[in-house]
């Protein structure tokens, strides 16, 4: 892809060689700049870098050597001061201030120690502690002394105390004499004292030194902070490597690296001899190298000027190079304009100049051939101008004869003929001359049609070839074809005939003579022909146009027809109409026109047009089949006859010959026809011959379709409006029936209706009254018509009225004046008696029943279409409807009226059982406390003694008054609740305090233990707000039924609090015989009681449970049973905390 | 070579005008440095840092300009000093000593603005460590609490008779707490028992009139706590200490050329020195968070014989051979 490039690069199109010099040229400049460039940069880089390396390891190898002697310096100190030392006795005051002045002179130690030859220390001062006797430590197995007795100098490695300073420890020996040693005395050596040694070395810009120890940590550095904070620098590539080497005693030659900080840098190190610690050098590489930045500025410049000189340079050559040829081009470009005299003027006496001169001779070349060509398009030109002008001419216009004498004088002048003439085709065989020109009249031909067979001119539309004599005196040809000779016979020589061709077929020819003899070049006689040709079109053109102006004049005059037809919806005026604009448009004398009549026997004449009532009087009817027009109207197909008077088939139809004796010559007979069948015949007649064309034939035929089509519309029309006058009434019926259930009215609208549709002379409604089987007139319209009012009773099934209304059939008489069947149904002939022909009854029914019967009467006789029977029909349906829901109205009104009085009387009697109840219980328990209190005493004895028999007797009637006193009370309760005349005595209480008065109930009535009772009570009984004593009583009745109902077994009583929901549940619950499912719904009833109940075993009425539920309802509480016949039922009822009587109360106080 | 040597000179050529340039453009900055001293004795630090900064290159009115604030040992105008030169904001402040710093250190507390101490004796009371101090202070500590020991050490050297230190503090000074506790524990680590007095004073006079009133028999030699309150009245108690002769051991040497007996510490105007290398890397962009805490360079022991003479007391030779300064 590349290569393909540049290729296209060396041979691109475009720009012109200079460019293309300076381009080339430049890019090899460049190149070679460039490389030279490169080269010079790489060679000065490592120059450069050499140097940089070699000052760097200098440098390095200088300060770590330095440091040595400082080390070095501060051992010696140490020697001279163990020199010292030794004149004193361990531990002495001399040594103690020896050392303390050596503290004072020698910064750089912090603390000295002196150690006897046994490793205890003697003495021990530093400038910022105080050591005491007491904190002298033994040393023996410490590495500094071990190494100085054995007589060497010990340098520790470095660390930090807590101000994070670098330390190293030395020790030295005490000597007494060569080689024994007494003791050791050890120095603290603060390195801080190197940091400034270290940060004086600078080099280049940015260099810095670093003192390392052996792992790697930083002992000084220019910048201290960086000491103290521990750094360690094994990630500096050169730390690294002297890591690696510890021992090694050579600098390491400078190389490029990852700094610290992840720069690039330049970096060597140099060991300190020793001490295992290196001074590492490092300088950004950038700025090491920051020389050769400039340098390749410079070359860049370098490169710049060069190339700005090589291309001045290149420009000035390639314009030498290319100045001929840009000469050449400029010539070539003058030439190219058209200066076909300029000459190139090049010396340069090589290829340039050869080319040149060839040049010059291709311009002479080019002038010559240019000059040739001018003439023969001027000729061209000329010849297509007359052609041009031929063919405007004959555009100008559609009127063809001056346009073509337009033309061929034209042509006679343009070839310089004598005489031209057009010959066009007039009829079959014949052939007219419709055009001539000639210079003198002498020259004229003669005129008028020849036939096409004929003459040259025949020969030539026959084979569509043209014919050419160049001198026709000589030609045999001519002597051979010509007929008459006239171009010979008036002295003419040359003679040519063209045909006129319109697509492909001749429909003509051209003849154009001269005087002389004349050769015609084939440029004239293809330019002859091409006129030939565009005269044969404009010919044809003029044709179509003709013919298109009578076709528009036909659409316009269906037009005319058509719009009339829809302008009138009558009729008699649109058929007038019609006719009136067809004679108009066809120029017929006359029209008439025939409609068959509805048994599709007769033609009878509807109307007509430009003949005498007379002749019309005799031609009124014709019979179907008979005559031209019955002819018509049976086949369905026109008979046209062009001339009556000597027609053999208007003799041969028309025997009666009126037309051609009332003088008419042309006779036109169409059918007129529906889409379904034919509805008559119009005649056209004309007092001349008309020859009838195929198109005229069609145009006639389709305006009286246009007549069928308006009688259609009409009669579509009529029927439209009539079924929607009937759907209206209908509707209108319907309305009246469902918005009024006051039947005479509805009847009275119907009637009403039926009427103004129908236009009966009387309409009637007969109803049926069920219970004596009569027909009665409901209404009738007119009201007052004594005479048909004669008879308003029919029995159901007597008379046309009775069957109608039995059978729900109708009837109808068209004509009962002789209807044989009227006379035998009609029972009184009244209809008949009061001079009606029609007669139609009709049944009304309701929900398939007879009701009734609608009767129309008419004086003429009539025929009902199936559509108004169905819409009577329908209104008669309608009319049962109106009857019905007016019976059912008044049988509704009826039973409410008797409900009400129903209810009324219900309400009473309640009332007054209420009131019997209410004052017999008043009144029986009176009497009945009488009886009980006598009683008790009697069983007492405190009337008098009592035998056992007595007693046992007074016991029975204390018991059985007893439960006759509860009854009592109890029918007193279920009164009050009833009348509502039943409220709560609410208090307080604890529930406990109820369920204590049950206890006390429910031990008196099992004092005999019949069944065992329980109790489950929880240990806190809530309070409630109700009434108390109902409620006792509530729970006396549940567990009296429990108890009646378990004749052995056991009752459990329980009683839980339902916090959450504030309401406290009881429940009774038995093992006694049980409810079947079937009664559990009824247990609440008034006095219903199990079927068990009424064996005598059970005492009780079954009120106790209905006085339980009511008391509940009033306590807002509720009661459910869960029962198993046979094994005991349990009753469970909740009472809220508050009653809600209570509650509401309470409401209504807060909101007073 | 040739070609690398003009280019090498063209580029020193390049590189002495662009230095030009720059010089000319930094001559054009002149920092404003403010100085906060609580006491006269901490002048010579003063003095000792601008030495160093013109050696550096810091010539006053030329590119640095000095606005020192001297509270002559007055708490109260300390206080309002310092709220002065932080209201100002110059481009640095000096501090002198620990009472100095305490409140610069809290005005400034949170801002860019560096503080730069030269001889606080307990730099821990506003600095995170000696490795970095983690706000916008840097210095030297004087390390005036670690030779609480060595001064003691010095005091049984001088009179090694002497058993009873009175020892009198000032309950408002910055380092109080820390004083007693060092003080404490080296008196019972060298052997001396303390009779500790508070004295409460405005200033040096106060100091003065306070240390009559006290019972002169309290002990028989005086131990004088770095505090600036006693380092203000040295005149006063070292002619309180002569009349009743006691010989008298300083916090610094500068309170033995104005009177006491001896005293070790470091010196001011060393200090001074020091300071002014850590403010110059500050002025230049370091940050002080990343300067650690630096320890004097030099210690000194410094000795008045006059006082000696006045007192009766014998200076041992030891202490006169070690000595780097003796006053006579």
């Amino acid at each position: 892809m590349k290569w393909k490039r540049a290729a296209d690069f060396f041979t691109w199109r475009g720009g012109g060689i200079r460019c293309r010099l300076l381009v080339i040229g430049l890019l090899l400049l460049g190149v070679a700049l460039l490389a030279n460039i490169i080269a010079g940069s790489l060679y000065t880089r490592s120059q450069i870098r050499k140097a940089a390396a070699q000052l760097q390891t200098e440098v390095a190898s200088k300060v770590a050597s330095q440091i040595e002697d400082v080390i070095n310096r501060q051992k010696e100190r140490l020697f001279d001061l163990a020199v010292s030392l030794s004149l004193y006795e361990f531990g002495s005051e001399g040594q103690r201030l020896l050392v303390q002045l050596l503290l004072k002179n020698d910064r750089p130690f912090t603390t000295l120690a002196i150690l006897s030859d046994k490793g205890t220390e003697v003495v021990k001062v530093s400038a910022r502690r105080v050591y005491l006797p007491s904190e002298l430590s033994d040393q023996k197995d410490a590495d500094n002394f071990q190494r100085a007795m054995r007589g060497e100098t010990y340098v520790s490695p470095v660390y930090t105390t807590d101000k994070a300073e670098p330390y190293v420890n030395v020790a030295v020996p005490i000597r007494v004499g060569p080689s024994r040693i007494v003791g050791v005395v050890t120095g603290e050596l603060n390195l801080s004292f190197l940091w400034q040694i270290i940060g004086e070395v600078r080099f280049s810009d940015a260099g810095h030194a670093y003192l390392v120890d052996s792992q790697g940590n930083l002992i000084a550095h220019q910048d201290p902070s960086l000491v103290l904070k521990r750094t360690n620098l094994r990630d500096h590539f050169k730390v690294r490597q002297f890591l690696r080497r510890p021992a090694e005693k050579d600098p390491n030659p400078a190389e490029e690296g990852v700094g610290i900080m992840g720069r690039r840098v330049l970096s060597t190190y140099a060991p300190v001899r020793g001490l295992g610690w290196a001074v590492v050098l490092t300088e950004p590489v950038d700025i090491a190298l920051a020389a050769l930045a400039t340098m390749q500025r410079y070359a860049i410049l370098l490169l710049a000027i060069g190339l700005i000189v090589g291309s001045a340079l290149i420009v000035w050559v390639s314009n030498k190079i290319t100045e001929p040829i840009r000469a050449l081009h400029r010539g070539a470009e003058i030439i190219r304009q058209g200066n076909l005299d300029h000459r190139v003027e090049i010396r340069t006496g090589d290829e340039i100049e050869q080319l040149a001169h060839e040049f010059n001779e291709m311009a002479g070349e080019l002038k010559n051939s240019y000059s040739t060509l001018e003439q023969r398009v001027e000729r061209r030109t000329r010849e297509l101008g007359a052609l041009s002008d031929i063919a405007s001419t004959l555009n100008q216009s559609l009127d063809l004869a001056p346009v073509l004498q337009d033309v061929i004088k034209k042509m006679t002048d343009i070839f310089h003929f004598d005489a031209t003439r057009i010959f066009l085709a007039s009829g079959p065989d014949q052939i007219e001359l419709k055009a001539s020109f000639e210079g003198d009249a002498k020259f004229s031909v003669p005129h008028g049609n020849i036939s096409n067979r004929q003459g040259l001119v025949g020969r030539v539309m026959a084979s569509g070839e043209s014919l050419i004599f160049e001198h026709i005196q000589s030609d045999p040809r001519y002597h051979e074809w010509s007929q008459l000779r006239i171009a010979m016979k008036s002295g003419h020589s040359f003679l040519a005939v063209f045909p006129l061709k319109a697509k492909s077929k001749p429909i003509g020819a051209i003849v154009c003579v001269g005087q002389e003899r004349r050769r015609l070049t084939s440029d004239e006689t293809r330019l002859i022909t091409s006129m030939a040709d565009q005269i044969g079109v404009a010919v044809e053109k003029v044709n179509l146009f003709e013919e298109t102006v009578a076709r528009a004049n036909e659409l316009a005059a269906l037009y005319d027809v058509t719009a009339t037809v829809n302008q009138t919806r009558d009729p008699d005026v649109m058929l007038r109409d019609v006719v009136g604009k067809i004679l108009q448009l066809t120029e017929f004398d006359a029209a008439r026109v025939y409609l068959l009549d509805p048994e599709g026997k007769e033609l009878r004449l509807k109307m007509y047009e430009g003949i005498s009532p007379e002749f019309a009087a005799q031609t009124n009817t014709y019979r179907a089949g008979e005559g031209i027009d019955g002819s018509v109207v049976v086949t369905g197909e026109p008979i046209l006859l062009q001339d009556i008077q000597t027609d053999p088939l208007y003799q041969k139809l028309a025997r009666s010959g009126r037309a051609r004796k009332a003088g008419f010559r042309s006779f036109m007979s169409f059918p007129l026809k529906s889409k379904t069948n034919t509805l008559g015949v119009i005649n056209f007649l004309s007092r001349t011959v008309r020859n009838v064309l195929p198109k005229d034939r069609v145009l006639l035929a389709s305006m009286t379709n246009q007549i069928c089509v308006a009688f259609e519309n009409a009669n579509l029309f009529e029927q439209t409006a009539q079924k929607a006058k009937e759907i209206s009434a209908l509707y209108d019926v319907t309305t009246t029936v469902n918005q009024s259930l006051d039947l005479e009215s509805v009847l009275e609208q119907v009637i009403k209706k039926i009427m103004d549709i129908f236009r009966f002379d009387t309409t009637r409604i007969y109803l049926l009254d069920s219970q004596t089987e009569e027909l009665n007139v409901q209404a009738s319209y007119p009201r007052d018509r004594k005479d048909i009012e004669r008879v308003r009773v029919f029995k159901r099934g007597e008379g046309i009225i009775g069957k109608v209304a039995q059978t729900g059939e109708p009837m109808i008489f068209e004509d009962l004046r002789n209807d044989a069947r009227y006379r035998e149904l009609s029972s009184s002939k009244n209809t008949q008696n009061t001079g009606f022909c029609f007669f139609a009854a009709f049944p009304i029914t309701a929900k398939l029943n007879s009701v009734g019967a609608i009767t129309c009467n008419g004086r003429a006789p009539r025929h009902l279409t199936p559509g108004e029977i169905q819409l009577i029909t329908s209104m008669a349906g309608q009319i049962g409807v109106a009857v019905e829901n007016a019976r059912l109205y008044s049988e509704t009104k009826e039973k409410s009226a008797q409900l009400e009085q129903a209810n009324w009387e219900m309400q009473e009697a309640n009332r007054a059982k209420g009131d019997f109840l209410a004052a017999m219980s008043h009144e029986l328990r009176t009497p009945l406390n009488v009886i009980i209190g006598n009683a008790d005493l009697c069983r007492d004895g405190l009337l008098g003694e009592t035998t056992e028999k007595q007693k046992i007797a007074l016991e029975k009637m204390l018991r059985y008054s007893r439960i006759l006193l509860k009854l009592i009370n109890d029918v007193l309760t279920l009164t009050k609740i009833e009348a509502r005349k039943m409220s709560l005595d609410s208090s307080t209480f604890n529930v406990g305090e109820v369920v204590e008065h049950v206890q006390t109930y429910v031990e008196q009535l099992n004092h005999k233990n019949l069944v065992a009772v329980s109790w489950q009570l929880p240990s806190r009984l809530p309070f409630v707000t109700t009434d108390a004593l109902k409620l006792e009583e509530i729970l006396q009745n549940l567990i009296g039924n429990a108890y009646k109902f378990t004749p052995k077994g056991s009752i459990e009583i329980r009683v839980r609090d339902l916090n959450g929901e504030g309401r406290v549940e009881f429940a009774v619950a038995d093992t006694g015989i049980g409810i079947k499912r079937d009664d559990l719904e009824k247990i609440f009833d008034e006095f219903h009681q199990l079927k068990e109940a009424h064996t005598g075993t059970y005492s009780g009425v079954g009120l106790g449970l209905s006085i339980v539920k009511k008391y509940l309802e009033l306590m807002g509480g509720d009661i459910r049973v869960e029962s198993e016949p046979g094994a005991g039922s349990t009753f469970t009822f909740t009472l809220p905390y508050e009653s809600e009587s209570v509650s509401s109360n309470k409401a209504q106080a807060a909101a007073l | 070579m040739k070609v690398f040597g003009l280019k090498r000179i063209a580029l020193a050529g390049t590189l002495a005008t662009l230095l030009c340039f720059s010089a000319s453009a930094e001559a054009q900055k002149v920092y404003r440095v403010s100085g906060l001293i609580a006491e006269d004795q901490f002048a010579s630090a003063f003095e000792g840092f601008k030495y160093k900064m013109s050696e550096i290159g810091y010539r006053e009115d030329k590119n640095i300009r000095y606005e020192f604030h001297n509270a002559k040992g007055d708490i109260d105008s300390l206080h309002k000093l310092a709220q002065k030169i932080v209201r100002e904001k110059p481009d640095l402040i000096v501090t002198s000593s620990t009472t100095a710093t305490v409140p610069v250190a809290k005005l400034t507390e949170g801002t860019n603005l560096p503080v730069v101490f030269l001889s606080a004796g307990n730099p821990l009371k506003f600095v995170k460590s000696y490795a970095s101090s983690g706000n916008n202070l840097a210095g030297i500590t004087s390390s005036i609490l670690d030779l609480t020991e060595k001064r003691l050490e010095l005091f049984k050297e001088l009179a090694p008779l002497v058993r009873r230190l009175i020892f009198i503090n000032n309950p408002g000074a910055a380092n109080y707490e820390d004083y007693i506790s060092s003080t404490r524990s080296a008196a019972k680590r060298i052997g001396f028992t303390l009779a500790e007095v508070e004295i409460q004073a405005a200033n040096a006079e106060g100091v003065g009139k306070q240390l009559f009133l006290i019972a002169p028999r309290l002990g028989d030699g005086l131990l004088i706590p770095p505090d600036a309150l006693f380092v203000g009245a040295t005149e006063h108690i070292a002619r309180y200490a002569i009349k009743e002769r006691l010989p008298v051991v300083g916090p610094n040497v500068q309170t033995v050329r104005r009177g006491f007996l001896a005293a070790y510490s470091s010196d001011y105007f060393a200090l001074g020195q020091q300071g002014a290398g850590l403010v110059d890397k500050i002025l230049r962009g370091a940050k002080p968070a990343d300067l650690p805490i630096e320890q004097p360079s030099k210690l000194q022991l410094v000795v008045n014989l006059k006082t000696a003479k006045a007192i009766g007391l014998k200076v041992p030779r030891e202490i006169l051979l070690r000595a780097d300064e003796v006053i006579e």
